[in-house]
């Protein structure tokens, strides 16, 4: 059980990460293109996002390093972890905190119009009275 | 019944899809992630480059010792300018989207400001005396956020859920006016505004746009130059907590005003 | 004075979005002050875009612009070259064009003082989201000035028509979509080089131009690109949001919202990756069928609609496949036709959603059967239909003419006669489905359902939608007539210098 662990420990820390962010962002679209019901294919829109927020945040990490904040005297570059990615993801989640307060209003307005928010009932395939 | 069966069906199709993409994926990908910088170390191209300018010449550039606000708010500020539009943005598209041309919901919002739901008057005293407490915490972000974790952002999400709070306590409206969600919009209009002009006034001192060592500001020797980019980042993250705060109260009414407690 | 000029990449952009972030404000004391000042913005940006690009001419290099005053790597920068100038007077033109010509339509909703400043607000954002689009040089900027781009997009379409909150949604899925592909490609790119300006990220790739990541992160683009654009099978939000958009905003998005994506995918194509490298070779080879694809599938698609829009927004997707074809080709001459093709192709698709946009001002007609003998009535709308169309189609005098010739050129000197043989058969097909439209006008019998809109003034729609109408035409046939002096002074030396150097 502890070899394992171990192996699954350097595994991860090698590239086994990426797989995994890689995996989220399968997953997201795949539940945005198959999941019938609008929220679940805008929740799976965040998990995609989640996920590249993720892969941009992984390769910013430094071994032995410390938030990217100067506390008394200047360390070396060394001892911050990567500024960069963390400025540009706050960008990105603030992006895609935008996004989804658009869609949550667009379905608002969607349950409002057609009752319903599943696309077989709004498309009409369910056999319903929606055209 | 047979519907039921049926999507059960779906279902399980679905999962064994799922789990073919999965694998499908880990292969693909795996070959391609030994090409990517392993994690944590220090000699990447990602950690090396422009990353190590930022943490050696940060705090002597820029007098922010929080070296993600350096880069957010000022090396690379115009990207934070338009972060702040997205934000407005968002928030005029929701109540465009949303604002009915006949607001039959009115009646139905007023009648819930008048009937007490939740009447119970320990919590509303202990809100009562969170609320300026969450305010005063929310200014106390904005100003740290150059010095340690903090920022415009989550001062402006405090602030409004200040604000928040005081809406959801029944019958008690006598610290926080309520704002109505076009006055909130322009709130957060201006407060975009801010940021810009923040941006605009070293153009006037011979600098160029979100310049904050031109501003002009107190003397131009070279050692103050670092005060003056300290600051254009304070200046900037306060047009950033308003426009934020203003976009969620904006939201926020928005959707209210909708709810219905009928059901 | 001086000063003033040193800061025009950047002012381009800050007029529009001072008087957007200010409408809100500005409408709460009255209505027309903000749609005013969405004019004026705009207007301002567009006297300072053609200063640029008669500067950028003068001068014959491109400008830098160091945002915040730090130096490339380090902070953002704006380039403005003779082609991405040219695209930027492009854009704020027909923004200008635009946000004059949407001011009747909001006078129908007087009902609601909001919905006329949001829309202003939203309208003025989506300009300024393409100007941003069009003249960033950083790669990660771009990422943001295509969300904003995006938002801007969902509202407009969102307000629109019934089913505009649909198609909305389905677009804002497909559309983030595109932008995570995009970011993901951006940051395979940062992972390898550690930088995000595009001529630095350039310089820092040249000698790891096979590397796996770039193949991945090409793929990336790609998608992103592509769905932004909508490229062929990529195209499945494009018919519904570009039918359903709120009428006046339509030309915009339809007309240049999916030029700008295409425009950025030639910067990324052209100057950061090494054409020269394999790699590219086989994704030129990629795109080019995607575009073949495309170019049928849109002429083809567009014969089977009876509403008007539809059959605008197919003829679209054949459109974009043009200027695919361009990058794909890939040579002095196929470049030049792909830009030339993003100018006029942009005019034109305006004019005809201008013209789709005063029919619904006017008698609500939304179905091509509906048209009969409005010509009589609306002989300037008319006008402007059968000009855009004839150059839609490729007839010499109009600038749609010049711009397949080119891409025609570029395809017989790189021997790919499949191109020409596409380009010849959907103009064919371009011909049959204008004509029916045509047919419709001129001969079907009228019986034009929707109620008559009166109308004050002379003509028969309001000036404000006369004006953008002529500038169209006016447009199409200077482009057409002084296509070479564009190509000689403006194109040249940017195409030759910097995409092919």
């Amino acid at each position: 059980m502890n070899n394992f662990l171990i192996i699954l420990e350097n595994f991860l820390a090698e590239s086994g990460i990426y797989v995994l962010t890689f995996i989220l962002m399968a997953l997201g679209i795949f539940g945005m293109i198959v999941s019938g019901n609008y929220m679940k294919k805008l929740m799976c829109m965040n998990i995609l996002q989640v996920s590249i927020i993720f892969f941009f945040l992984t390769f910013g990490q430094k071994n032995g390093a410390t938030l990217p904040v100067v506390l008394e005297h200047l360390l070396g570059a060394e001892s911050y972890i990567n500024p960069l990615p963390h400025a540009l993801m706050l960008t990105a989640i603030v992006v895609s905190l935008g996004t989804t307060g658009v869609g949550l209003a667009l379905l608002m307005k969607i349950k409002d119009i057609y009752g319903t928010i599943e696309e077989d009932e709004i498309t009409g395939k369910g056999g319903s009275k929606n055209e | 019944m047979e519907k039921h069966l049926h999507r059960r069906k779906q279902r399980k199709k679905r999962i064994i899809a799922m789990i073919i993409l999965i694998i499908a994926v880990a292969a693909s990908t795996f070959e391609l992630a030994t090409f990517l910088p392993t994690i944590g170390e220090l000699n990447t191209p990602a950690n090396s480059y422009i990353s190590e300018y930022y943490i050696e010449n940060a705090v002597e550039d820029t007098h922010s010792y929080n070296i993600v606000t350096a880069v957010l708010a000022d090396y690379r500020g115009f990207d934070t300018l338009f972060e702040t539009c997205v934000m407005f943005l968002s928030g005029i598209t929701a109540m465009m989207v949303l604002s009915t041309k006949d607001k039959v919901s009115k009646s139905i919002e007023k009648k819930s400001d008048d009937v007490n739901i939740f009447e119970s008057d320990i919590m509303d005293n202990a809100f009562r005396i969170i609320i300026p407490i969450i305010m005063i915490y929310g200014i106390y972000v904005l100003a740290h956020g150059e010095i340690s974790l903090g920022g415009g952002f989550q001062a402006g999400a405090l602030l409004a859920s200040a604000y928040l709070l005081d809406k959801i306590i029944p019958g008690f409206r006598t610290v926080l006016d309520r704002i109505t969600e076009e006055f909130a919009l322009v709130v957060a209009g201006v407060g975009s505004f801010i940021y810009l002009s923040t941006g605009l006034l070293p153009m006037f001192n011979g600098g160029n746009f979100l310049e904050y060592g031109k501003l002009p500001f107190g003397s131009k020797s070279i050692e103050t130059v670092g005060y003056l980019h300290s600051t254009g980042i304070l200046l900037i993250e306060v047009g950033v907590t308003i426009c934020v705060a203003g976009v969620i109260i904006a939201i926020l009414e928005v959707v209210l005003e909708r709810t219905s407690f009928d059901e | 004075m001086s000063n003033f000029l040193n800061h025009l990449p950047v002012l381009v952009i800050i007029f529009p979005l001072a008087a957007t972030l200010l409408c809100p404000l500005l409408g709460h004391f009255s209505r027309d002050f903000s749609k005013r000042a969405v004019i004026f913005g705009l207007f301002l940006s567009m006297v300072c875009a053609f200063i640029q690009l008669i500067q950028v001419i003068k001068n014959g290099e491109p400008i830098h612009y160091f945002i915040g005053g730090w130096m490339p790597p380090i902070g953002i920068e704006f380039v403005i070259d003779g082609l991405n100038g040219l695209i930027i007077v492009l854009v704020s033109t027909i923004s200008w064009m635009t946000s004059l010509f949407s001011s009747p339509f909001e006078l129908l909703e007087r009902g609601n003082e909001l919905r006329s400043v949001g829309y202003y607000t939203i309208l003025c954002f989506l300009a300024v989201g393409l100007l941003g689009m069009s003249s960033t040089g950083d790669a990660f900027n771009l990422y943001v000035f295509m969300e904003i781009t995006a938002l801007s997009g969902y509202g407009l379409i969102a307000i629109g028509e019934e089913k505009g909150p649909i198609a909305a949604f389905r677009y804002l899925m497909t559309g983030t979509i595109g932008a995570s592909m995009y970011l993901l490609g951006v940051g395979f790119l940062y992972a390898l080089t550690g930088t995000l300006n595009m001529a630095d990220l350039a310089v820092r790739l040249a000698d790891s131009h096979d590397s796996p990541l770039i193949i991945a992160s090409i793929a990336c683009l790609i998608i992103g690109f592509g769905i932004k654009m909508a490229l062929f099978p990529l195209h499945g939000w494009q018919p519904a949001a570009h039918s359903y958009a709120h009428p006046a905003a339509d030309p915009m998005i339809a007309g240049i919202m999916i030029k700008i994506p295409a425009y950025a995918m030639l910067r990324f194509f052209f100057c950061i990756f090494d054409k020269s490298s394999p790699i590219i070779e086989t994704f030129f080879t990629a795109i080019s069928i995607m575009a073949i694809c495309g170019i049928l599938y849109g002429s083809l698609k567009a014969l089977r609609y009876d509403t008007y829009n539809k059959i605008l927004a197919f003829s679209s997707i054949g459109q974009v496949g043009y200027i695919a074809m361009g990058f794909a080709i890939g040579n002095f001459y196929g470049l030049i036709g792909a830009v030339l093709h993003i100018v006029s192709h942009a005019f034109m698709k305006v004019g005809l959603f201008y013209t789709s946009a005063a029919l619904k001002y006017k008698y609500d007609i939304h179905k091509i059967s509906e048209l009969g003998q409005v010509y009589r009535k609306m002989p300037v709308t008319s006008l402007t239909m059968v000009v855009c169309a004839l150059s839609m189609v490729g007839l010499p005098p109009f600038a749609g003419f010049f711009s397949k010739w080119y891409l025609a050129l570029g395809a017989i000197e790189k021997g790919q006669y499949i191109f020409v043989a596409v380009l010849i058969v959907s103009s064919l097909l371009g011909v049959i489905y204008f004509f029916r439209i045509f047919e419709n006008m001129f001969m079907g019998e009228f019986n034009a359902i929707g109620t008559d809109n009166p109308v004050k003034g002379k003509f028969e729609v309001p000036w404000q939608l006369i004006i953008p109408m002529c500038m169209v035409i006016v447009a199409i046939v200077a482009l057409g007539l002084f296509n070479s002096f564009i190509i000689n002074k403006v194109l040249k030396v940017t195409v030759l210098e910097v995409f092919l150097g």
